[in-house]
């Protein structure tokens, strides 16, 4: 059977809109390099300062629902990381990927300037 | 928590997600086992895991966990182009099978319903017609075209004349033809009553179906002609006068006297209603509505076209002669105390 775009349902809405803050983290983190499921962790802690861990379920039931939604796709790995990390999975994100993740940015850096019009934000944080 | 521990609770999450996705988790959980050592931290990471369990599920629950393609090398995946995603080993849904029953079904009633309408070619075959439908299409094709061109601006105008055909629920699918003038207040008069007779004669010349007829059509037919006929024609006499010769075409219709009439003469009939049978001549005649004479020895034969009206004292012999669509002859009166010729000129009236 051959499905044509959404491969869950053919369901006009995505299931990711709004997109939630696990599965935003993990498009970030695979912004600029491909990575296993544990590297996506790592990254989403390192770029969230430790207040974000990732655990095993969240983590893959987000990549589970990216990589249905066309957001992230499964890479075979490169030669160096294929020798290192034989059985692990890596992920890449897609230009749908890409695109969301840059709309979601851009809503939240909508919200981070009214904040800091209304004064509720101070310092430079943007 | 021990990786046991933690591959038991992972049966709380969905097969799919398991077989897809168990083998990564405990590896991710070795990781983390590997790195986060010590008394706190291994506390930290066995309530990160609960809550991370409890967090997860319902999403875990939410997914699909269709296969959402091979994997995709990087050096050959180009991006900016539509991609086909093949899903393997997904049961067919039991709602697949009722709509595709329910559209079957629909798909079957509206072919059957098709099939059921009447051909539109077969419509126009005398064989498939009803006899209404077969008579008023004769009807329509009855008039010489040279008479009926000649006589239609004349004053004394017809009822609409149905052009087209009939479908197959007996509308018609034609247009009616308004008569190209209004209808004198005479006219018009003393077309009322007779509308009825002029359609039941023309019937019963219609009758007489094309030799391709069923021979029980043709019988059905001739019958409702005649029953119209009698219905509608009480007043009408038969000639008995034997026939003289091979009858010009039907003369059956209206008719008009176009001569000029002297004032003395102005109860002459001017208006008539013929119905031909063969040689034998019909009808009624008279000035106007409400002085109707029926048509007594009416004969049709070698052009020539005799007839009697009478009315108390009064008789009018008429001795017509066909002449190009039109009958032209002389007009005898005759009363108790004189007998006069009068010449006269009849048109056919659309």
């Amino acid at each position: 059977m051959i499905d044509y775009g959404e491969p869950k349902n053919l369901m006009p809405k995505r299931r990711l809109d709004p997109l939630p803050s696990a599965a935003f983290q993990i498009l970030l983190s695979l912004a600029e390099e491909n990575l296993h499921g544990y590297g996506i962790m790592r990254h989403v802690e390192q770029q969230t300062g430790g207040r974000m861990r990732l655990g095993p379920g969240t983590l893959y039931s987000s990549i589970q629902a990216l990589l249905e939604e066309g957001l992230i796709e499964e890479v075979e790995a490169s030669g160096a990381q294929a020798a290192a990390d034989e059985r692990r999975r890596y992920y890449r994100m897609t230009n749908a990927g890409r695109k969301v993740a840059r709309s979601e940015a851009e809503r939240l850096a909508d919200l981070l300037r009214v904040a800091r019009a209304k004064r509720i934000l101070r310092g430079d944080y943007v | 928590m021990s990786e046991k521990i933690y591959a038991c609770l992972l049966r709380l999450y969905p097969p799919a997600f398991r077989r897809r996705y168990e083998q990564e988790t405990l590896q991710l959980l070795r990781d983390r086992l590997r790195d986060e050592s010590g008394f706190i931290r291994r506390l930290r990471l066995g309530v990160d895991l609960l809550a991370d369990m409890i967090g997860a599920l319902p999403q875990a629950y939410r997914n699909s966990y269709a296969e959402v393609g091979t994997l995709t090398s990087v050096s050959h995946r180009v991006d900016n182009f539509p991609s086909f995603q093949s899903i393997r080993n997904e049961p067919i849904r039991r709602e697949t099978f009722l709509v595709a029953g329910a559209l079957t079904l629909t798909v079957l009633v509206a072919f059957g319903y098709v099939m059921e309408l009447p051909n539109p070619s077969s419509v126009r075959e005398i064989g498939n017609r009803s006899a209404i439908e077969s008579v008023l299409d004769r009807l329509n094709k009855q008039e010489p075209q040279d008479l009926s061109d000649s006589l239609r601006s004349k004053t004394f105008p017809s009822v609409p004349i149905v052009t087209g055909s009939l479908n197959s629920r007996g509308r018609s699918a034609g247009n009616l033809v308004p008569p190209p003038r209004p209808m004198p207040n005479l006219a018009a008069q003393i077309l009322q009553p007779d509308e009825q007779i002029e359609d039941a004669s023309r019937l019963a010349h219609a009758s007489s179906l094309s030799p391709s007829t069923p021979p029980s059509r043709m019988a059905a037919t001739r019958q409702t002609a005649q029953t119209l006929i009698g219905r509608v024609e009480p007043n009408v006499i038969r000639s008995r006068t034997a026939p003289l010769g091979a009858a010009p075409p039907g003369l059956s219709g209206r008719w008009t006297d176009l001569s000029a009439v002297s004032g003395q003469d102005h109860d002459s009939p001017r208006w008539f209603i013929f119905n031909q049978d063969g040689a034998e001549l019909g009808g009624r005649a008279g000035s106007d509505s409400s002085h109707q004479y029926p048509i007594m020895n009416g004969s049709v034969g070698d052009g020539l076209v005799k007839f009697e009206l009478s009315h108390r004292q009064m008789s009018f012999l008429y001795d017509l002669q066909v002449d190009r669509g039109q009958l032209r002859g002389t007009l005898v009166i005759r009363d108790a105390n004189e007998t006069r010729n009068l010449s006269v000129r009849l048109e056919r009236v659309r």
